[in-house]
């Protein structure tokens, strides 16, 4: 079956992560992308399915450069004035995709779509059913299966969503 | 262009409607009386921010627990995450 992202490179955080995990489908990843990059927040949120990811092909720990670590440090400081809470995860996977020019960004978090617009990045962020729709679009989740496909997605993304994903792959 | 990418052009057309649409399906699905019974004050508090803004992380940090057992613990108490 032909890979239709075989080149593509990605940062993941941790909701997304543990989210696909709890899905059943983080096996997906490896068809869909050819990396998976992983910050070292991400790698320690994803401590309870780490064993899971490191026997995955395409996942990729990151270091962080001195200077993403900078901008990491900036955003934070912005993003704790608006939002209480811990953020770093999300943040540095925004600061990986936008300094390494990666294509995209999964992420079930709100806070990048807030930054990216907030400092003009054109970072393309992604919710996790992009990934999903990938899968589908490959047959690596069999379309035959779509109905008990999008009942799993219930409550974990929106219903407008599914109700598309629905529509598009004719369910 | 790939059926991924049609439905990502669609969100973003829609972005700030879907996203509302999205939260108030969250915040619908908050039994509060239940939450309140079975949660710390901090892990209400998570939640409501949760509910608000989809801040995963944070919300777990605020509740002071792990992310995932976060996460497994909106979906025991059948709060969507959408």
């Amino acid at each position: 079956m032909q890979n239709m992202d075989e080149e593509k490179s990605v940062t993941a955080d941790s909701s997304f992560l543990i989210n696909i995990y709890l899905l059943g489908w983080l096996h997906i990843l490896c068809e869909i992308y050819k990396e998976v990059l992983i910050t070292p927040t991400v790698k320690r949120e994803c401590n309870k399915i780490r064993e899971k990811l490191e026997h995955m092909p395409c996942i990729t720990y990151v270091e962080l450069s001195k200077s993403e670590e900078e901008k990491i440090s900036k955003m934070l400081k912005e993003l704790k004035a608006k939002f209480p809470g811990e953020h770093r995860g999300e943040v540095e996977c925004l600061v990986v995709a936008d300094s390494r020019n990666i294509h995209l960004l999964l992420s079930d978090n709100f806070a990048p779509w807030y930054l990216r617009s907030k400092h003009n990045l054109s970072v393309k962020i992604e919710r996790g059913y992009y990934a999903i729709v990938e899968a589908l679009e490959i047959n690596a989740l069999k379309r035959r299966n779509l109905k008990k496909i999008l009942e799993k997605m219930e409550g974990v993304y929106p219903k407008k969503i599914i109700e598309i994903i629905r529509r598009k792959f004719g369910g | 262009m790939s059926i991924a990418e049609e439905i990502h052009q669609e969100y973003m057309k829609n972005f700030e409607d879907w996203e509302k649409e999205a939260r108030e399906e969250r915040e619908k699905s908050v039994d509060w009386d239940k939450v309140r019974k079975k949660c710390t004050p901090k892990q209400v508090r998570a939640i409501k921010l949760f509910v608000r803004y989809r801040l995963y992380e944070a919300a777990a940090s605020i509740a002071e627990m792990d992310l995932y057992d976060f996460i497994k613990f909106l979906h025991k108490l059948r709060i969507v995450r959408g």
